[in-house]
C-alpha cells in the first residue's frame, strides 16, 4: 500500500494504548421486537424474543462463528453488537468504549472501523453504480483522502481482492457471483475496519466459488489483523474458518468452545443434533445417518418462547428440571467450553450421535 | 434391460440476443422404479434445464430440443403437448427449491392440492379433501385436519416443503424430480425431508431424480450419481465409487474444494481456479480445460467422450485410466484418513 495521508487517518483507535485485548464486550444483551396489529391504533399482542440476554467476548483478530437455526437470533445479535438495531437492553462494549446508547451521530466516525458483508451479493450491490463507485462509498462518506487518492486507493483494494482494477467503471451485472461476493468484500475493507460481520458471505456461492472466497477472508484477515464476526447456517464452513463457535438456539447461546472441541466433543444437545444433521460427503454417509439424532418438529415460537431451558421441548434429554430452572452458560469439561445444559452430553452419546473427526 | 426413465443424447439449445445457450449438450441418464439417481453440479451446469426438458417444460419458441428421453417406453421428447399433460403432475412429479414460490400465496394448500388430484382423477371434492388429509399425515405434518386449511405463509420452510411433497406423492408418481428440494432449509430440517424422501420412495418404489450442489446430500441418498458440468455428464458411477475412487478431474476440484467437519481442518480449501464457462462461448475440447490442473493438449482440441472406464463407471477424461484410478484413490485415502 502506497504511503498517501489517507493510511494514517484510516485507523486512529488501533494505535491507542491502554486498550484489553477484546475488541468487543457484551454483557446481558437483549432484543425484544414488538409484535403489533393495527395501523393507526396499534396495540401490542406480544414481543420476539430475538436475542436474550446474551453475553460474549471476541478478542482482536478472533474470528467468532455464529451458528444456528434460520430464526434463532444469530443475525440480529451481530446486527445489535454493530449498533445496527437498538437493543433493549444490555450493554456493548467496542474497542474499550461503551456504545451502547451512543447517538447516531456519535456512532457515525466509528462505522469505519466496523463494516458488513452480505449474503446475497445481487442485491447488495447497487446496480445503477459502477463498481468503483461502490467500493469507494465507505471512503467518500467519511471523508477519507482526496478524490484522486480514494480513486488510486479502491484500485489497490480491488487488486487484493481479486478483481481487475481495470474493471473499475464496469457495472455489478457484468460480474459473476464470486465475484460480485468479491465487490462487498472489497468494499468492506476498504476502511480498514477492525471488525467486519459476515453474513452468510457464501451461502449464495458455488461450492468452488465459496473456497475461493472463503480464502480470500482468511487472507485478508491475517494481512490485516481483522476480528471477524462470521454468521454461517453450515457448521463445516463455520469450523473451517472460525477461532471460536457460538451456538445459538432461540435467541440464546447455548453452547460456546473452539471449532475442535465443539465437532468431536459437543456439550449441548442441540450442538451434537446440529452435528449429527450435517450430511458428510462420504462413502460412509450411510452410516452416520444411522447415529444421528434427530430433532422431530420445528422450533418452538420465540414469543413465548419455553420455560426453564429453550431446548427442553425438542431434547432427547430432558427432565422435570429442564422446563423449571434455566441452566447457566458455564465452563463443561474444560474452562474454554461453556454450555448451558444441566445433562450435558457424555463421550458415549456423542460416540453414539456423530461421525467423530480425528483429533488433529 | 431398459430403466423406467432413460435420457439418451440430449441437446437443449435456447436462441438469445447474446447467441445461442447451450444449456444441454449430450445428456446421458437414466433412473430406474426404486432408485435414487444424483445429479451433482453447480449453477449452469445443465441439471435443472434436464429436468425440467423431463417435465416438458422447456418447449419456449426459443428452444430447440434433440435428442431422446424414453420413459416407460414413450418417447417424451416427441410427445405432444396435450399428452404431456397427463404425464406431467400425474407421472413424472417436481418439487423445487423454494416452496414459498411453488405454492400460490392465495389459496390454502389443501386446495391447491384437492386441485392437482382432481386435475388428473375423476374423484369427488370429497375424497380429494380426504386423500389431501391424508397425504398430509404421510408427510409427517402434525394435525393435517387443521393444516389442510392453512395459507403457504402459515407453515414455516420446513413444512411447506413437506406439503410440496404430500402434493407431488398424492398422484403416487413413478418418477419424482427433487430439484435442490433441501437447499433453502436448515440442516436439521434437511435432515427430516431426506429421511420423508427415502421411505417414501422404499414404500411405492418410486424413482427419485435428486439434483443438488451438495455433495453430502448425494452421500446420504443417491445410489447412483452423475456428475454434470457445462451441460454435460461427465462422470457417472455407483455412489459407492464416486466417493472411494472418482475419476474425473472436476469431481476431485468439488472434493477438495468442501470444508469438512469430520477431517481435520486444512489450513487452505484447495478451491478450482477461474469460473464455471460461459454456455454461449464454451472453450474448445474438453470444457473443463481451462480450470483443469491436469490439462493435457488433447484436451484443448478433442472433446473426451463418455466412456466406460470401469463396468458401471462412466467418465469423459483424456488422462489414463490408471492415472485417474491412481489420483482418485490418493485423494479419497487422504480424505478419509
Amino acid at each position: 500500500m502506497s504511503d498517501n495521508s489517507y493510511t494514517t487517518v484510516a485507523n486512529p483507535g488501533l494505535s491507542e494504548p491502554g486498550g484489553s485485548n477484546d475488541l468487543i464486550v457484551v454483557r446481558g444483551l437483549t432484543k425484544h421486537f414488538a409484535l403489533t396489529r393495527g395501523v393507526l391504533i396499534s396495540h401490542q399482542l406480544g414481543q420476539v424474543h430475538a436475542v436474550d440476554d446474551v453475553s460474549l467476548e471476541v478478542k482482536k483478530g478472533e474470528t467468532l462463528g455464529l451458528v444456528g437455526e434460520t430464526g434463532c437470533g444469530k443475525s440480529t445479535l451481530a446486527r445489535l453488537v454493530t449498533r445496527l438495531i437498538e437493543p433493549t437492553g444490555g450493554q456493548i462494549v467496542f474497542d474499550g468504549k461503551d456504545i451502547t446508547r451512543w447517538s447516531r451521530r456519535q456512532l457515525r466516525p466509528l462505522r469505519r472501523d466496523m463494516q458488513i458483508i452480505l449474503q446475497d451479493p445481487y442485491s447488495a450491490l447497487n446496480p445503477r453504480r459502477p463498481v468503483g463507485a461502490i467500493i469507494g462509498e465507505p471512503l467518500r462518506i467519511h471523508k477519507l483522502g482526496s478524490k484522486a487518492e480514494r480513486r488510486s486507493h479502491v484500485r489497490e483494494v480491488m487488486e487484493m481482492v481479486g478483481l481487475n482494477p481495470e474493471h473499475y467503471n464496469r457495472y455489478p451485472y457484468e460480474f459473476s457471483g464470486g465475484q460480485r461476493q468479491r465487490i462487498g468484500v472489497a468494499r468492506a475493507i476498504v476502511t480498514k475496519p477492525q471488525l467486519i460481520l459476515a453474513d452468510e458471505p457464501v451461502s449464495a456461492l458455488d461450492v468452488s466459488i465459496q473456497a475461493q472466497v472463503l480464502n480470500l477472508l482468511e487472507d485478508l484477515r491475517d494481512e490485516m489483523g481483522l476480528t471477524l464476526l462470521f454468521i454461517a447456517h453450515d457448521l463445516s464452513v463455520v469450523r473451517h474458518v472460525s477461532d471460536r463457535i457460538a451456538v445459538m438456539y432461540l435467541g440464546k447461546i447455548v453452547e460456546l468452545a473452539p471449532p475442535e472441541t465443539l465437532c468431536s466433543h459437543p456439550k449441548h444437545p442441540y450442538s451434537g443434533a446440529l452435528l449429527s444433521a450435517v450430511p458428510v460427503a462420504t462413502a460412509e454417509a450411510e452410516e452416520a445417518r444411522s447415529r444421528r439424532i434427530i430433532l422431530h418438529g420445528d422450533p418452538p415460537s420465540p414469543v413465548e418462547p419455553p420455560s426453564g431451558c429453550r431446548f427442553h421441548t425438542r431434547c432427547p434429554k430432558a427432565q422435570q428440571i429442564c422446563s423449571e430452572v434455566e441452566p447457566p452458560l458455564e465452563p463443561k469439561g474444560s474452562s474454554e467450553q461453556l454450555a448451558a445444559c444441566h445433562f450435558p452430553l457424555s463421550e458415549e452419546e456423542i460416540e453414539r450421535a456423530i461421525l467423530r473427526p480425528p483429533e488433529s | 434391460m431398459n430403466s423406467l426413465l432413460e435420457i439418451h443424447d440430449l441437446h437443449v439449445h435456447f436462441r438469445t440476443r447474446d447467441g445461442v445457450v447451450r444449456a444441454v449438450e449430450g445428456a446421458e441418464l437414466s433412473v430406474d422404479r426404486g432408485r435414487t439417481l444424483g445429479v451433482v453440479g453447480e449453477s449452469g451446469s445443465g441439471k435443472s434445464v434436464t429436468a425440467l426438458t423431463v417435465m416438458g417444460l422447456t418447449r419456449f419458441p426459443n428452444a430447440t430440443i434433440s435428442g431422446q428421453i424414453m420413459f416407460d417406453g414413450t418417447d417424451l421428447v416427441k410427445l405432444p403437448d396435450n399428452q404431456m399433460l397427463s404425464v406431467r403432475g400425474k407421472r413424472i412429479a417436481m418439487i423445487f427449491q423454494d416452496p414459498l414460490s411453488s405454492l400460490h400465496p392465495l389459496f390454502r394448500i389443501g386446495w391447491q392440492i384437492v386441485e392437482a388430484i382432481r386435475n388428473h382423477e375423476d374423484v369427488s371434492k370429497k375424497v380429494a379433501r380426504e386423500r389431501t388429509i391424508e397425504a398430509l399425515r404421510e408427510v409427517g405434518i402434525p394435525s393435517p385436519e387443521k393444516r389442510v386449511d392453512s395459507y403457504p405463509h402459515e407453515l414455516s420452510g420446513g413444512m411447506r416443503q413437506r406439503a410440496m411433497i404430500a402434493m407431488a406423492l398424492t398422484l403416487k408418481p413413478d418418477v419424482l424430480i427433487a430439484d435442490e428440494p433441501t437447499t433453502a432449509l436448515d440442516v436439521t430440517v434437511q435432515a427430516q425431508i431426506l429421511d420423508l424422501i427415502r421411505r417414501l420412495k422404499d414404500e411405492y418404489q418410486t424413482a427419485i431424480v435428486m439434483i443438488t450442489h451438495d455433495l453430502g446430500v448425494i452421500a446420504e441418498i443417491a445410489d447412483e450419481v452423475a456428475v454434470m458440468y457445462a451441460g454435460r455428464v461427465m462422470e457417472r458411477t455407483s455412489r459407492q465409487k464416486l466417493f472411494t475412487a472418482p475419476e474425473l478431474p472436476y469431481t476431485w476440484g468439488l472434493m477438495r474444494s468442501i470444508p469438512r467437519l469430520d477431517a481435520p481442518r486444512p489450513g487452505r480449501l484447495d478451491s478450482i481456479a477461474g469460473l464455471p464457462p460461459s454456455l454461449i462461448r464454451l472453450p474448445s475440447g474438453c470444457p473443463f480445460h481451462p480450470r483443469c490442473p491436469y490439462v493435457m493438449d488433447v484436451c484443448l482440441k478433442a472433446e473426451p467422450r463418455l466412456e466406460q472406464s470401469e463396468p458401471g463407471h462412466l467418465v469423459a477424461c483424456h488422462l489414463q485410466a490408471e492415472e485417474r484410478r491412481r489420483i482418485g484413490r490418493e485423494l479419497t485415502t487422504r480424505r478419509s484418513s
